[in-house]
């Protein structure tokens, strides 16, 4: 009897954990349904885009508006890059060009060259080498504002201020490298080395930034591309730089340098407009790529989010480096670079996307057409194809793929980056 | 107190370690203090020395006092666009905090799809704005697909939609609640006409933007919520209601702060979809302080009035500045002392 009871009451238990579980499936099913409806309904502008884009520039503007387009139109995407906008490329905008791509080669391989294998050099001391490196530097940004002289009819302002700006740089890099108690002769060698290379790729990129013409859809890719990537390297350079600084280095004044650092962060872009816009006009950089990479060579949010990251990090290999006798620029490139490499992903890809989805800066600074971005040119490529909805989508759709792409890819170090975005701003 | 203060900075020029040290930070900060110094310290003393003076960018800039300050109590054009900012504030603020919140919560719990589903919520976010704005100038047509939707809606219940030009439509909320009671507000009175449909139709815009970013923001922060609680919780009988408003939302209360304060600061900055979609248009519904700094800084529809728009960028830069301690906060709850 007892035996049959038990048994009725284990069969009851089980249909109930049995009923519990469908329970369960049947909620996880709606929470999955939800969340594919909601997940349509945010993807359903980028898909009703797309599908538009295929439309003849009647059906785009038709009511009722209709879901699959009646007749495929491939030929809009073609199109799009035989728009005639804009003239032919002017000289200066692709010098800028040009000098810009080749800050970021001086530094690349100055760095990567000046301090490899410490091997028995051919002893130049610092009395020689230093003056010589200075020498070489002032005549670099003779050559520079020469350069600029002669390929186009540069004002001496324009000339002086980039050929200033960029020899500053480059005495930072022969001062960081000159920190560590270099062989001179090797330092020497690598500067004149960097030199030669950046002119070439300056010389490069300036010519094929002709070749690909002004106005055109390819010309405001390339450019979008071009900044967008020179400028997040450069990011990755100097703000790891002050990184390793704050989060390693003891010095006077760390404190408040950070403190006004954190405030300077805080400050409204609008605030500073209008100023800024005087300060460039003042230097000559309208409508030059100067003007959207100096000032964003180094940016407050990047230093944060690495200092952070750094001080997360044990530092038991520095400070065995550190009794080898390493120097701090070693350290710094031996160490922490390799040491902060996700962290330094993140900020390249948020950085990247900033740049490219950047409106108000380059509307204020570029204005003639073949000096523009991509976001830029679509709005005036959409005042001059009014009447064609369908190609300016396409324009849309092309300006918004690398990013979604990158995005798709690199999606956890997008949200990685958004846990710091709380103090972005 | 200040003989150690002393001896410390004496010991770093005094020990060579300490010295060398100093000098490789400062070598290593160069870059960032050269860019901050000009791009940032200098532009903003300049700001300030601008907002006193009637300056056109190619005349001499001519000193003339607080002017520009006292001329903004009665400039009808900026308060405004503050007004306008109000609104779209409180609207944007409240709806894509709570939208956020609820999204971060129905992603939170254990399933197999969740990279996915995160990664194609957060896909408007990384999108620019401009993009955006152009699809949705396309959708806000006359005969785009979100009069049509509401044509369909409307049909259900056999009423007649009447097509509304979304991007060009300045009747105000209030106003058209108030219509059918026979109300009109006249048009001097145009701050109780509420935000306009056109406002209203870019808020949505945005709100469908920034949501997916502060719902990252909640979803990290609920990583930290134990999950203990929720198991008690349910061992005493609470449902799925109770447990998000008395477990979810008290523990998540850091963070709703926060983002509401983002959120704030981020409203009171909109720019690009005015300047692409309206032009602060139509009858000025749409105007924000950004897009007047710059119309009239630059002379979009007149001289360039560079001491005008400086001054009322100061005037917003004080608006934001309120709400900065409070995010201020948070950076340095995130940061260590030295």
């Amino acid at each position: 009897m007892t035996t049959i009871s038990t048994d009725s009451q284990m069969l009851k238990r089980t249909s109930e954990i049995k009923k519990e579980n469908t329970m369960k499936r049947v909620k996880v099913i709606i929470r999955y349904l939800l969340l594919s409806l909601l997940g349509l309904i945010i993807f359903m502008p980028f898909i009703l885009a797309f599908l538009g884009s295929f439309k003849t520039g009647a059906e785009i503007i038709a009511f009722p508006p209709t879901l699959f387009p009646e007749k495929w139109m491939w030929r809009n995407w073609p199109d799009l890059f035989n728009t005639d906008l804009g003239g032919s490329p002017r000289l200066e905008g692709s010098t800028s060009i040009g000098l810009i791509v080749g800050l970021f080669a001086f530094y690349a391989t100055f760095f990567l060259t000046a301090m490899s294998n410490q091997q028995e050099g051919k002893g130049v001391p610092l009395k020689i080498g230093l003056p010589i490196s200075i020498l070489l530097i002032g005549i670099t940004g003779y050559v520079i504002s020469v350069y600029l002289g002669s390929s186009f009819d540069a004002s001496l302002i324009l000339r002086a201020s980039t050929a200033i700006a960029l020899m500053l740089l480059m005495l930072i890099a022969l001062g960081i490298i000159g920190m560590s108690e270099p062989d001179w002769g090797r330092v020497l060698l690598s500067l004149f080395g960097s030199i030669l290379v950046a002119g070439v790729v300056t010389w490069l990129f300036a010519q094929m930034a002709i070749s690909i013409g002004g106005g055109r859809f390819t010309r405001w890719l390339f450019n979008t591309a071009l900044l967008s990537v020179v400028r997040a390297f450069l990011q990755l350079i100097f703000c790891s730089m002050a990184a390793y600084a704050f989060a390693r280095l003891k010095f006077p004044g760390k404190k408040f340098i950070f403190g006004f650092m954190l405030a300077s962060m805080m400050l409204p872009g609008a605030v500073t407009l209008i100023p800024s816009y005087i300060l460039i006009a003042k230097l000559g950089w309208i409508n030059k790529f100067y003007s959207l990479v100096f000032p964003g060579i180094v940016v407050a949010f990047g230093i944060f989010l690495l200092t952070q990251f750094l001080k997360a990090v044990p530092r038991d290999l520095e400070e065995a480096a550190l009794i080898d006798g390493a120097s701090y620029f070693q350290i710094y490139k031996d160490v922490i670079l390799p040491l902060a490499r996700p962290a330094l992903l993140t900020l390249f890809i948020l950085q990247f996307q900033a740049m490219w989805n950047d409106y108000l800066s380059p509307l204020l600074y570029l204005n003639t057409p073949d000096m523009w971005v991509l976001n830029v040119a679509l709005e005036v490529f959409k005042q001059q194809y009014v009447a064609q909805m369908n190609l300016v989508l396409v324009g849309a759709i092309v300006n918004a793929l690398p990013v979604l792409v990158l995005f798709f890819f690199f999606s956890r170090y997008y949200i990685e980056g958004v846990s710091y975005a709380g103090v972005k701003g | 107190m200040a003989a150690t203060v002393a001896s410390k900075k004496s010991s770093i020029w005094r020990n060579a370690r300490a010295r060398r040290e100093a000098i490789a930070a400062y070598m290593f900060l160069s870059p960032y203090l050269l860019v901050t110094i000009v791009f940032t310290v200098g532009v903003f003393m300049f700001a300030i020395y601008v907002s006193f003076t009637e300056f056109n960018l190619f005349s001499t800039p001519e000193w003339v006092g607080l002017k520009h300050y006292k001329s903004a109590l009665h400039d009808i054009k900026f308060i405004r666009s503050l007004v306008n900012t109000l609104y779209y504030a409180i609207i944007v603020v409240t709806l894509q905090t709570i939208l956020a919140l609820l999204l971060a919560v129905l992603l939170n719990a254990p399933m197999r799809a969740k990279q996915f589903f995160r990664t194609i919520f957060y896909a408007p976010s990384v999108t620019s704005s401009v993009v955006i704005s152009f699809i949705f100038l396309w959708l806000y047509l006359k005969t785009g697909y979100v009069n049509y939707f509401f044509s369909k809606i409307w049909s259900l219940g056999g009423a007649e939609w009447e097509a509304i030009n979304w991007l060009n439509d300045p009747r105000g909320l209030f106003q058209l609640i108030l219509a059918p009671f026979g109300v009109d507000i006249p048009s001097s009175q145009w701050y109780f006409r509420g935000p306009s449909i056109t406002w209203m139709a870019i808020m949505f815009q945005n709100i469908f933007t920034t949501v997916p970013t502060f719902m990252i923001m909640f979803l990290a922060a609920l990583q930290d919520v134990p999950p203990s609680l929720y198991e008690a919780a349910s061992i005493d009988g609470a449902n799925k209601r109770q447990q998000f408003f008395r477990i979810t939302v008290p523990m998540l209360r850091p963070i709703i702060f926060l983002i509401v304060v983002l959120g704030t600061i981020g409203t009171w900055q909109v720019f690009d979809q005015v300047k692409l979609l309206t032009a602060g248009g139509p009858l000025n519904t749409t105007l924000t302080p950004v897009y007047l700094i710059f119309s009239e800084g630059l002379g979009i529809n007149g001289p360039p009035r560079m001491g005008y728009a400086s001054s009322r960028a100061f005037i917003l830069g004080a608006i934001i500045f309120i709400f900065t301690p409070i995010q201020r906060r948070f950076i340095e709850q995130g940061t260590e002392q030295y």
